[in-house]
């Protein structure tokens, strides 16, 4: 089995300094969260580990591999799962082809593969929309088609940042159970947040960042016993 | 002039063919900029490559193993492979290093190019105009006599029309071409090699470009210069139609080929700016052209 270890990194847009020594270590089977108000670096940390960002300094490790001296699509290979906060629906593709044009096959071989009709178990709203184009779909079905096409690809480690951000509450009520259901097939989660309630329903540990640096890491429990971390750097 | 209808047909016929060979340089024109944002100026010019290596392939089967138009099929298709992999070197080596840059640096290395091509056919083949002489009958067609040629190339325009709609459509590869158009970062991050794909469509481009200067050979003769003569009108079509839509290219590439050859009828200093009249309206009415989608992210 596959650890992720992020070590020490320093990520740069440009010439601005985005992330500041982040550290994070996710272990097979781990749902992980990583807690911060706007603009903290969430984003920027989930794309250094996709390779979307480049880390100039410090390690991405997941099992041998460097991930650092990697393109995305050979990071994705390796099993890493990434859904953007910008819900990237291709619009001109119907729902269906979005699902198909994430299929690969995975790594891990005790697990069963997904298929399309997989998908429309776990998201039934999606079966209904199967022909429908991407570009016309609710912020809602957008979402759980993003997450459907990244698992379709059968990642054995899924980046999932803010996929709840703007849903209506009912939405988010779904969503949030799917989500779940992925965590308990055994699913290793690395889960963007700013709303520390929604994180605790998914996440056995915290990693809270702040000015692109960690600021706080322990278990979920440790976490809402510690008032002053939460007032400092979370949105309540 | 008397315009009778056998007249008007004519014309109609040759307009179509004109706007084949349109839209078999401009879609690959359309599909490289939709896919990679890259503007090949040199795209005509690897056209005109391709005319003069499917002429001398003509000429050396023609004098090794007789006299015959069927000649023309292997050395267009033998063209079209050699193209194609010039096509995707230059992709490799070259146009590889510009989709960061900004438009006027990949103007400047794609005209440059246009210039060493240039050059180069000067050195091998000369500045004579060349073209290939078919033994075909003209055949009668309403009361008037036209080349049956004409049928062929409508035939190839169509035929590859359709088949490049069919495999940007229907096919797993051409989907995750149109999904790369929207975001290059997201199909990256599913796991797909965007580089080898970006390679094989610039590939893809140049090769179909290749394809129709055999095709036309035996109506076109080939010579130094019609490179910029297509190119400007190329843009003219893909602006038209909207960059990265197929159907666009198609509609506009009949646009721009009937209205010119019926305005040469008419008008014939004034064609091409009849082109442009038209290229005008549309960007003020639709500045994404006709078919192209508003925006791009
Ligand atoms: N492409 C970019 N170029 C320059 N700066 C950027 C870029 N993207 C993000 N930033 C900056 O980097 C910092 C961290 O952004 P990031 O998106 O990682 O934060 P986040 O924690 O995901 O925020 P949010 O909760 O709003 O999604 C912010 O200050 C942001 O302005
Ligand atoms: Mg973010």
């Amino acid at each position: 089995m596959t650890r992720l270890v992020v070590e020490d990194v320093h990520t740069y847009y440009g010439t601005s300094h985005i992330l500041f020594g982040v550290s994070i270590e996710i272990s097979p089977g781990e749902s992980v969260c990583l807690l911060g108000r706007n603009g903290v670096g969430k984003t920027t940390t989930l794309k250094t580990i996709i390779g979307l960002a480049r880390a100039k300094t410090g390690s991405v490790r997941y099992g041998d591999a460097d991930l650092v001296r990697l393109r995305p699509d050979q990071i994705a290979r390796l099993g890493i799962g990434y859904v953007p906060d910008e819900r990237i629906i291709f619009p001109d593709l119907t729902v269906r082809e979005n699902l198909e044009i994430g299929a690969k096959p995975g790594l891990d071989e005790t697990r069963k593969p997904w298929s399309v009709e997989g998908i429309f178990e776990l998201f039934p709203k999606l079966e209904i929309l199967e022909n429908n184009l991407g570009g016309y779909l609710s912020g809602g079905e957008q979402q759980m088609l993003t997450i459907g096409r990244t698992l379709m690809g059968n990642p054995d480690l899924l980046l999932l940042d803010e996929p709840v951000e703007g849903l209506a509450p009912v939405v988010v009520d779904e969503l949030m159970r799917q989500v779940k259901l992925l965590k308990e097939s055994g699913l290793s989660i690395l889960f963007a947040e700013q709303n520390i309630r929604f994180a605790t329903e998914i996440s056995d540990r915290a990693y809270v960042l702040e000015g692109g640096r960690i600021r706080y890491h322990g278990t979920m429990q440790e976490l809402h016993d510690r008032s002053d971390v939460k007032e400092k750097y979370l949105m309540l | 002039m008397v315009y009778d209808l056998t007249s008007l047909l004519i014309q109609l016929l040759s307009g179509l063919s004109r706007a084949m060979m349109l839209f078999l340089l401009a879609s690959g024109l359309s599909l490289i900029f939709g896919v990679m944002n890259i503007l090949n100026f040199a795209h005509a010019t690897l056209w005109m490559l391709a005319g003069y290596l499917t002429y001398t392939l003509f000429q050396f089967f023609t004098a090794t193993m007789g006299e015959s138009g069927w000649w023309l099929l292997p050395s267009t298709f033998l063209a079209t492979a050699a193209l194609f992999a010039l096509g995707c070197l230059i992709e490799f080596v070259l146009i590889r290093r510009m989709y960061d840059r900004e438009l006027p640096e990949q103007l400047l290395l794609t005209f440059a190019l246009i210039l060493i091509i240039g050059d180069v056919i000067k050195m091998i083949w000369g500045v004579d105009n060349l073209r290939i002489y078919m033994p075909i009958e003209p055949m009668e067609f309403f009361d008037s006599f036209v080349n049956p040629y004409s049928f062929v190339v409508i035939g190839v325009g169509v035929a590859v029309a359709a088949g490049l709609w069919w495999f940007l459509h229907h096919t797993r590869y051409g989907k995750t071409i149109r999904a790369a158009v929207h975001s290059r970062e997201m199909v990256s991050a599913l796991g797909i090699r965007i580089g080898a794909m970006y390679t094989a469509v610039f590939g893809l481009g140049v090769a179909v470009a290749a394809m129709s200067a055999g095709v036309f050979l035996p109506i076109v003769p080939i010579g130094l210069g019609i490179d910029m003569d297509l190119i400007v009108q190329c843009f003219a079509v893909v602006v038209i139609g909207g960059f990265g839509s197929i159907l666009g290219t198609f509609v506009a590439s009949i646009i721009v080929g009937v209205v010119y050859s019926f305005s040469v009828l008419i008008w014939p200093d004034g064609a091409l700016a009849i082109i442009f009249v038209i290229l005008v309206a549309v960007l003020i009415w639709r500045p994404w052209g006709l078919f192209g989608t508003e925006l791009r992210s």
